[in-house]
């Protein structure tokens, strides 16, 4: 048989090759190839029976029985998997030219010792004739080896283990494996060689599978790792003296230096970091917060698990006719439910459950699960079958907002589910006042809560940007997700303090710290009546100082709801919804009436700023194709999406300045770190104030690049006004990601570090008559109001519902104090000790 | 040398035709038209880098990109060459990447 080139490239002899287990045929007999291109490519058709897990080998099977390792570079082991792309999965069937990995020659080429690419035949064969070509080949093209055995062109399985067995006795050890990437072709060939040293057969066993210690390819399979304990089993005359060998080969490393990691193969355990909170307190369990609040209650456990389902049908008609009947209610359920909500204006909610009603008639569904009714399965088994094919399907991919939406699914395949086996959810009797704590909770689960009974949420799994989440915080539902197997922990019955603020479940709490909490919530009750009471009054500290307290805002709703709650204008309405969740660009005619709409709601006097489009690389629009970035946060992101595409920043700019005329409009632009990109936009801005004939509109800068509030004196003498945007300040300051699970404790924008960048940013704009904003998270934490007029802000931009209580605090306050404070807190050494001297300055 | 070759810093036409062999410990030579690799690559003064790689390779990164040198190449005696992008090459030579390197390395300075 004629074994096509994988690569296009330069024939090269396997004994050449610079590797004793290629050079030396360890592995089996073969070629080699020096590529000129960068995808390997299938060199007949067969099966993949292996790939291995950091992607640089495979092995194929032709149906004759010959087994072909492919093995690129050398010790390409070591990159563990950067640098290639496989195409292909382990199991699949590919023709011969197919494109199987995809591979960085130039990265390969610098960080392993060869390119040299081996094809080796790793099955056994009897009169074995290996005949190889020399020179260039192209792949799939050129023939690179000739190969001929005995019993070619017969169908020939691979070995069956059908031999007697064999005499002696059989004995059996575990071992663990030290090899840092477990038994890979070096190591295997070594072991292989060993082993042919000995009659008895001997055997390696891990998690179910197993392979003779004879087979190289059997042994590749097996996915050893640094670690993994394998069961090795001798079995004949020599057995002993087989498996001692073994044993001591495999301690040995087998050709590979072990010394340094044979110490650390045991099971990672989670370390307690240095700083930062690890959990101690058996008594505190924590997750991750999903909704905010405070709740105290009982745990009720739900169990997740299914029901049982009959998987014979009795008969395609009655199965269909149960399956569409199931349908049609749960599509008359999801009506109600969607009309409930849009009575009470929750659109985002009713969205949600549309494409849930669009999941009912899924194709991939409804056609897989009408298959299986016709094989004789019962409608039941068959529509749960085809919803867990496609909710695995969606888990796997590499797309966590797809794989988010698995939930979704799950939710309508258990709602149709329900209706199937006729069960009833009136059944699922909660006590008073209780905490659910579930594997997971779906959107539908949670919607239906019975908020009388239940006080909060739990769940072992789910996420903090999941459509349950957005639908717990709609719904003011205390809800952490991600416990884990803490868990395991929780029982129904025990009573328990859920604090979603802080991400933590108290087991146990003494009744002094529940009547502590009680009396707590109640005076934020009533403090918070009384903050609305006198909302739409200014914010004017004990001494006479005024500071504005304006609104952060996504749509004309939100600009309602601020000027009741006493908002004085907007000091961030965010563009992005109006460019999200759509097919095309928004006009400059549309956006000029929504934005005008916007405006006229905050009528002539009320400022409003409004920022252009601050999207990026994590959150891509449609329309607007931008690269996958490796670092989207330092990549095309804000103002510089803008900036490189000048034509729809012009629209934009074109639609503010014509609402510009309904009001006290000021365009601010995001993300600006350098002088010159200001320049651009405002030189944009002046053409097109002169195309409209507008006067005048101030224009102005966030800080959230440290750059920006260092260079805030040049800034000051061009911009009109400054906003700090101290989520993304404090991010790049302190270069933690926010959503961090481990650093997001640590990303606090109390720390001094960001605290003098606000600062330096407002001398900057007071020495040159600007005024200086905040429209960061910290603006609305009143723990940090004190410290912000103390640095000189001179507006608060805040969350709409936090706009009376910023206002209460402001009244309470003396600015000379915030002074003092604000220098004080400067010196300070950390956030933590910035939020005690706020927390004692409290007390006094 | 010439008046003009002086000013316009021009070789001698007879030095630039020079082909140098390489010789090896085994008995397998190289022989590499080292003048006509660096002038496809664009002039000495156009090599950033350049070093054995690989085992098998010669790479060598440009300060400025150059259009694809296939046809030439072939002739200059690497086995094959391979463009990872205009700036950046992999000439092939087998075993003899290292006296290749060198030969190329000695005709930069």
């Amino acid at each position: 048989m004629k074994i096509l080139a994988p690569l296009d490239g330069i024939v090269f002899p396997i004994t050449d090759v610079p590797d004793p287990v290629f050079g030396q045929k360890m592995l089996g007999d073969g070629i080699a190839v020096d590529p000129v291109n960068s995808v390997l490519s299938a060199p007949f058709s067969g099966e993949v029976t292996q790939l291995h897990a950091s992607h640089h080998a495979l092995t194929l099977r032709h149906s004759n029985g010959m087994e072909l390792l492919m093995h690129i570079g050398l010790d390409t082991v070591m990159l563990k998997g950067e640098g290639f792309k496989p195409l292909i999965k382990e199991g699949d069937k590919v023709s011969a030219g197919q494109k199987l990995i995809e591979f960085d020659a130039d990265y390969i080429a610098q960080n392993a010792i060869s390119l040299l690419t081996m094809m080796v035949i790793t099955s056994q064969h009897e009169e074995l004739v290996i005949k190889p070509e020399s020179g260039t080949v192209k792949a799939a093209k050129s023939t690179i080896l000739n190969i001929s055995f005995k019993g070619d062109d017969q169908v020939d399985e691979p070995e069956v283990d059908n031999q007697q067995p064999a005499a002696g006795i059989t004995v059996s050890e575990e071992i663990t494996i030290p090899n840092p990437v477990g038994l890979h072709a070096r190591p295997a060939a070594m072991l292989a060689s060993v082993a042919r040293s000995y009659s008895s057969t001997v055997t390696l066993s891990l998690s179910g599978k197993s392979s003779k210690a004879t087979s190289i390819t059997g042994l590749l399979g097996l996915n050893t790792k640094l670690g993994s304990v394998v069961t090795v089993t001798a079995q004949g005359e020599d057995a002993e003296k087989a498996l001692a060998a073994v044993l001591e080969a495999i301690n040995s490393g087998l050709g590979e230096n072990v010394s340094s990691v044979a110490t650390k193969v045991e099971a990672p355990i989670e370390e307690a970091p240095l700083i930062g909170q690890h959990n101690t307190d058996p008594m505190v369990l924590i997750g991750v917060k999903a909704a905010g609040g405070l709740a105290i209650g009982e745990v009720f456990k739900v169990d997740n698990s299914r029901p049982d389902i009959p998987e014979q049908g009795q008969g395609d008609s009655l199965e269909v006719d149960s399956l569409n009947k199931a349908l049609a209610s749960a599509r008359t359920e999801l009506e109600t439910l969607k009309s409930d909500l849009t009575a009470k204006g929750h659109d985002s909610q009713v969205e949600i459950f549309e494409a849930h009603r669009g999941l009912l008639s899924d194709p991939e569904v409804t056609d897989k699960t009408m298959e299986l009714i016709v094989r004789g399965k019962s409608a039941a088994f068959s529509w749960h079958s085809s919803i867990a094919e496609q909710v695995v399907a969606l888990r796997g991919l590499d797309n966590p907002l797809l794989a988010g939406r698995a939930i979704d699914l799950e939710d309508v395949g258990n709602r149709v589910l329900k209706h199937l086996l006729e069960i009833s959810d009136q059944d699922r009797q909660l006590p008073e006042s209780c905490i659910l704590v579930t594997c997971d909770i779906t959107p539908s689960d949670i919607i239906t809560l019975d908020l009388s009974r239940v006080v909060g949420v739990a769940t072992r799994e789910g996420g903090s940007t999941s459509h349950a989440a957005i639908i717990a915080r709609s719904m003011d539902l205390p809800y952490i997700v991600g416990l884990g197997e803490q868990l395991e922990r929780l029982n129904s019955g025990d009573r328990v303090i859920l604090d979603a603020n802080k991400a933590r479940m108290r087991l146990q709490p003494s009744d002094e710290l529940i009547a502590d909490i009680h009396s707590q919530q109640e005076q934020a009750n009533v403090k918070k009546a009384a903050d609305l009471s006198v909302a739409d009054q200014p914010a004017t500290t004990i001494d006479g100082h005024n500071v504005e307290v304006v609104a952060n805002i996504g749509n004309a709703k939100d600009a309602r709801d601020a000027i009741e709650l006493g908002g004085e204008g907007v000091g961030l309405l965010r563009s992005e919804f109006l460019y999200m969740d759509r097919a095309t660009e928004p006009s400059e005619d549309e956006q000029t009436e929504v934005y005008s709409e916007i405006v006229k709601v905050l009528g002539p006097d009320r400022p409003i700023i409004i920022r252009t489009l601050d999207v990026g690389g994590d959150k891509p629009l449609q329309y607007l194709p931008l690269p996958e970035e490796e670092n989207p946060f330092l990549g095309e992101r804000g103002i510089r999406v803008g900036i490189n595409r000048p034509s729809m920043l012009r629209r934009q700019i074109r639609a503010i300045l014509k609402a510009s005329k309904h009001g006290r409009v000021r365009i601010m632009l995001p993300m600006i770190a350098c002088l010159n990109e200001f320049r651009a936009v405002k030189k944009l801005v002046l053409e097109e104030q002169k195309d409209l004939g507008i006067e005048s509109i101030e224009l102005g800068i966030m800080i959230e690049v440290p750059a920006a509030a260092l260079m805030a004196r040049q800034f000051a003498k061009e911009v009109d006004f400054f906003s700090v945007g101290t989520n993304d300040l404090t991010q790049y300051t302190l270069a933690m990601d926010r959503g961090h699970p481990k650093m997001a404790s640590r990303a606090d924008a109390m720390n001094p570090a960001v605290l003098n960048l606000i600062g330096l940013t407002a001398e900057a704009a007071h020495a040159e008559g600007k005024w200086v904003g905040v429209c960061g998270g910290l603006a609305s934490d009143t723990d940090a109001v004190a410290i912000l007029l103390g640095l000189g802000v001179d507006e608060l931009s805040v969350s709409v519902p936090s706009i009376p209580e910023v206002k209460a605090k402001v009244r309470e306050l003396n600015l000379k104090d915030c002074q003092t404070l604000a220098q004080n807190a400067l010196t300070l050494d950390g956030a933590e000790d910035v939020r005690e001297l706020v927390k004692n300055r409290g007390e006094k | 040398m010439g008046f003009f070759s002086k000013l316009f810093g021009k070789n001698e036409p007879e030095q630039t035709q020079s082909i140098d062999t390489v010789a090896q410990p085994a008995a397998a030579q190289i022989s590499i038209d080292t003048a006509k690799v660096i002038s496809l690559l664009g002039g000495k003064d156009n090599i950033a880098n350049i070093k054995t790689t690989a085992y098998t390779r010669v790479r060598v990164e440009l300060k400025t990109a150059v259009a694809d040198i296939a046809p030439s190449l072939s002739e200059t005696g690497f086995d094959g060459y391979m463009m990872i992008n205009g700036k950046v090459f992999h000439l092939l030579a087998g075993l003899h990447a290292d006296a290749a390197c060198d030969a190329l390395k000695a005709k930069l300075v």
